[in-house]
């Protein structure tokens, strides 16, 4: 294998070339570092990412809080609701409010207009 | 916004940090690439691509670099040697369908008697895999041992026995093909 060795030697172009030139070097050397300045880390992008993730949470939680605080409750609001429930002609005044417990209990109170003690 | 001048601030820091060890990277291996690249590819141009190339995907990726310089060179190495094959690739593509679209009978032109029998070994490395070529070359000229071609390419010894006792029997075919023409 001495053979394929020197045969390898012999023809070895490192050997009869110039090295890398300074020139080519520098050229070389700033492609790169440029493309690594202006590569993204990932860490810079999961803090940017994680930023933008805070903000709408802490955003989302405030509107939710704020429109919560000043909304009545399901059972208020139904308490308030004069409406009939179901379609009711209009010489007929029976009137009923429902509420609902926070168990799930539905109480229906239903007002009768003809009702004489 | 403080977070934002914060986030500003770190994302700078890294960007410098990063350039700074791309640039070191660059200044301990560049040599030895390159005369890896050199060994590997036809031209000193193309030698020079795959450099470049190679410390590109580098800069794209550093956190897949390792750090010390045994396992960053490994890891250089092993970039080039897979960028060698995606070219030989596409060359061999590109030739299949030269060959398919070319008229039949045109031969590229013989170059001189003497630069043929200099250089008739190396166009037989030339029909090597990437990676065969790259163990024939790091062991028989850069006079590594199997161990240390093993470590950089990252695999057994045994594969790399493999691979110098296989080149080194399609290195005597190619060769006494070549030899065999008048």
């Amino acid at each position: 294998m001495n053979e394929l060795r020197d045969w390898l030697r012999d023809g070895d172009p490192v050997a009869s070339e110039p090295p890398l030139s300074e020139m080519d070097r520098r050229r070389m050397r700033q492609a790169i570092v440029t493309v690594g300045e202006t590569q993204q880390s990932p860490f810079a992008d999961w803090v940017r990412g994680s930023w933008g993730v805070a903000t709408v949470v802490i955003g989302l939680t405030i509107a939710v809080g704020t429109t919560r605080w000043f909304t009545p409750g399901p059972d208020v609001r139904q308490a308030h609701v004069d409406a009939p429930s179901v379609a009711v002609p209009e010489h007929v005044t029976r009137r009923q409010v429902q509420l609902i417990a926070p168990g799930g209990t539905r109480v229906i109170w239903i007002f009768n207009a003809d009702f004489k003690p | 916004m403080t977070g934002d001048a914060a986030t500003v601030a770190t994302a700078n820091h890294e960007a410098q940090a990063a350039a700074d060890r791309l640039g070191t990277l660059f200044d301990a291996h560049h040599q030895r690439l390159y005369r890896l690249a050199r060994r590997l590819s036809g031209s000193a141009d193309e030698a020079r691509d795959l450099v470049q190339d190679t410390f590109l995907r580098a800069a794209r990726a550093p956190a897949s670099v390792p750090t010390g310089p045994s396992a960053e060179e490994a890891w250089l190495v092993r970039v080039l040697i897979n960028l060698c094959r995606d070219r030989r690739r596409q060359t061999a593509n590109r030739e299949r369908l030269d060959r398919s679209t070319a008229p039949a009978g045109i031969e590229a032109p013989d170059p001189e008697a003497a630069f043929v029998a200099r250089s008739v070994v190396w166009t037989a490395l030339a029909t090597l895999d990437p990676r065969r070529r790259a163990v024939l070359v790091m062991h028989e000229l850069e006079g590594l041992p199997i161990d240390a071609v093993a470590r950089t390419l990252g695999v057994t010894a045994v594969t790399v026995r493999w691979h110098l006792s296989k080149g080194r029997r399609q290195l005597a075919a190619a060769i006494r093909g070549e030899g065999g023409k008048p």
